[in-house]
């Protein structure tokens, strides 16, 4: 549905994203992961066209590019983009910004109350945006997004300023978009709530993505204790670590159990057990582990 | 969707305050221009021929003596005492009621005039000369009285006339900066809230389409609407006055008489081309700087040079061509005598002020096409 071919931008000497390629399917949750200020939003804008690429290119439907205004505007039929809430127009209610992007791209507004009850404004939806909350700005801004009802949606910083039952009620309507075989990609800085929803994350890194974490692959699974540094060299000093283990932004110990036999798991779990004071966990990485791998240990 | 988006473009431009205080200055003007001019006294036609009679009283006062005795001296002076014979039969007949008369003694009057003209106006002091301009003018509008058979009114205070004058009023840089403040942020706005607005799909040109044909309607509704208002209370202080009698327009070098209501569809129709022409350079100025204060100050700027550059002797003809958002100019033939453009009539202005707003829509046509192509995309549109 959407693939990204070798593309790359740079400002000035700065290359921020560098021959980056991308192949995404209808009914997919893409989380997309990386520290402020290291390309997600431009990747974004690269992919709704609000930027070109210094070179590479965005093609949707497998032969839709945008090399022309009009073709663009067939994209645009198709590709909804998260408004920020500071964009939002103070004197226009939440009801005229739903039926601006139903009308826009539905051509109908017959389910915005529907989105309306689902996403729980009917409280506010008819009063002025200049009078709502951050999160009620939030919400509304999800909400217009619902209402434009796209086969595709880049949501960057889509849960910023919500609280955990708006956080809890975005992700449900995420999964039923997702059951709707539309194809989302997500920004956030929620990590684990990414674990919810997502099909995949992609990590960000000096212009590509250095992991993608595929959420239903059978990921190998790790023993996982906090340990400080301290503590993670005297361990070293007693017993020699398998190779492959990993410890991450100075304060996770992450032993791998793939190729172990169950002997030896359990020899390494007595072992750790004196540091029990520390949470001990089994399990496969999650976004955030991943993301303090890669953006925490290189610091 | 464009139906749909240009409502929603009509709904924010009523939300926005700035367009209240400028749809409040439209409503406002007319009743306003009219509770001012009505304290000023008019200048009757019994006035307007005293003046006349004593400007002859002073010609004959300065007339040579020894010049009288030469046939062309006599023949000026036989002119003259035409002329001073018949503007006091004018007087004669103002204050029996005998308008008939008046007029035909007027346009005798007039062709006395022109014929002093032509001989030159010789042993006539220059500030006493009677002006061509103005004996054509009443030419033309006694002419017209005469041929459609309309009453003459002795003065000018009905309601038509306020009207024809509030227009005039409004002409030129008062109306051309209104638009432009209208005008300042038709893109600027977009870029406050980019990113609710910039992938709508709907192309460029529709965008702006729907943004300039609002602002127009909106415009034009309120510039109506204050006529009517304006209308409603002059005449119900002053009368409605006359919608067929004669108003002076310049028409293909001279002067021609019309009726009152086709002056105003002349100059409304001239407002509204002025109105797309400072809309569409909104967007153009819009698209080059995205600074609402730019628009509206390279927008005076640009009717102010040709001004400044002719002080500075500089002759760029070119840009008087923005000189024609002075439509009451243009109508009264106000803008040919000070531009010497004989041909600068109605007809004239119209085509041009047409020809630019395709010149710059096209303008904004290629500008849009190059930053497309050339990668830099306008996304504030």
């Amino acid at each position: 549905m959407l693939e990204l071919k070798n593309i790359s931008v740079a400002y000035k000497d700065k290359k921020v994203l560098d021959d980056l390629s991308l192949t995404a399917k209808p009914g997919e949750i893409i989380g997309v992961v990386a520290p402020n200020g290291t390309g997600k939003t431009t990747l974004f804008n690269v992919i709704a066209n609000f930027l070109k690429p210094g070179q590479g290119e965005v093609t949707f439907l497998e032969e839709h590019t945008y090399r022309s205004e009009k073709a663009e505007l067939y994209i645009r039929r198709h590709l909804s983009t998260f408004p920020e809430q500071r964009d939002l127009f103070d004197e226009l209610s939440g009801v005229d910004h739903l039926k601006l992007y139903a009308n826009m791209w539905s051509g109908t507004t017959k389910h915005v109350q529907r989105v309306i009850d689902e996403l729980e404004m009917g409280h506010y939806a008819k009063k002025k945006a200049g009078t709502y909350s951050l999160g009620m700005r939030q919400r509304l801004c999800f909400a217009m997004m619902a209402a434009a009802d796209t086969e595709m949606m880049l949501m960057d910083e889509v849960m910023n300023g919500l609280d955990m039952s708006n956080v809890a009620l975005i992700s449900r309507k995420l999964l039923e978009m997702k059951k709707e075989q539309k194809l989302i990609f997500v920004a956030s800085h929620l990590l684990a709530n990414l674990d919810l929803y997502a099909d995949r994350v992609l990590f960000l890194k000096d212009g590509d993505f250095v992991h993608e974490q595929d959420m239903h692959s059978e990921d190998d699974a790790y023993i996982k204790i906090s340990l400080a540094r301290e503590q993670y060299e005297e361990l070293r000093t007693m017993y020699e670590l398998p190779a492959g283990h990993l410890y991450i932004a100075d304060h996770l110990l992450c032993i791998p159990l793939a190729g172990m036999k169950a002997e030896e798991q359990t020899m390494w779990i007595e072992r750790l057990l004196p540091w029990k004071e520390q949470e001990l966990t089994i399990g496969s990485l999650g976004t955030v582990e991943y993301y303090e791998k890669y953006y925490l240990d290189s610091k | 969707m464009y139906r749909k988006y240009w409502l929603f473009e009509m709904k924010l431009l009523l939300r926005q305050r700035k367009n209240w205080f400028l749809g409040l200055f439209l409503l406002l003007f007319f009743p306003i221009f009219f509770l001012v001019e009505s304290r000023e006294e008019p200048v009757s036609l019994e006035s307007q021929k005293h003046y006349e009679a004593n400007m002859l009283v002073a010609i004959f006062q300065q007339f040579p003596e020894t010049e009288r005795e030469n046939p062309e001296g006599a023949a000026i002076y036989n002119n003259l005492t035409e002329q001073a014979s018949l503007v006091n039969y004018q007087l004669y007949y103002l204050s029996e009621g005998r308008h008939e008369d008046y007029v035909e003694n007027g346009l005798m009057l007039n062709e006395l005039r022109l014929e002093l003209h032509e001989m030159g106006n010789k042993w006539i002091p220059e500030h006493l000369v009677y002006p061509r301009e103005e004996t054509l003018k009443e030419e033309a509008l006694l002419s017209y009285i005469q041929a459609n058979d309309l009453p003459l009114e002795p003065e000018s205070t009905g309601a038509t006339h306020y009207l024809v004058a509030g227009l005039g009023a409004m002409s030129g840089v008062v109306f051309y900066m209104f638009v432009l403040l209208a005008g300042s942020e038709i893109l600027v706005f977009d870029q406050r809230h980019r990113t609710v607005v910039s992938d709508f799909p709907i192309s460029f040109f529709k965008k702006i389409s729907a943004k300039i044909s609002g602002m127009f309607l909106y415009i034009a509704g309120c510039l109506l609407l204050g006529l009517g208002l304006g209308f409603w209370v002059a005449s119900s202080e002053s009368g409605s006055g006359n919608f067929s009698y004669p108003v002076l327009l310049y028409w293909d070098g001279g002067f021609e008489a019309v009726s009152t209501m086709e002056y105003l569809l002349y100059a409304l129709g001239l407002m509204m081309l002025v109105m797309l022409l400072g809309l569409i350079v909104s967007v153009l100025l819009n698209q080059l700087f995205r600074n609402a204060y730019a628009n509206v100050l390279i927008g005076l700027g640009l009717f102010l040079l040709p001004d400044l550059l002719m002080g500075a002797g500089v002759g760029a003809s070119f840009l008087q061509l923005i000189k024609y958002v002075d439509f009451a100019g243009v109508l009264d033939g106000d803008l040919a005598i000070q531009l010497g453009a004989d041909g600068l009539d109605v007809q004239h202005v119209a085509l041009w002020l047409a020809l630019m707003i395709l010149l710059f829509a096209l303008v904004i046509f290629m500008i849009n096409k190059l930053t497309y192509t050339s990668g830099r995309k306008v996304r504030d549109a």
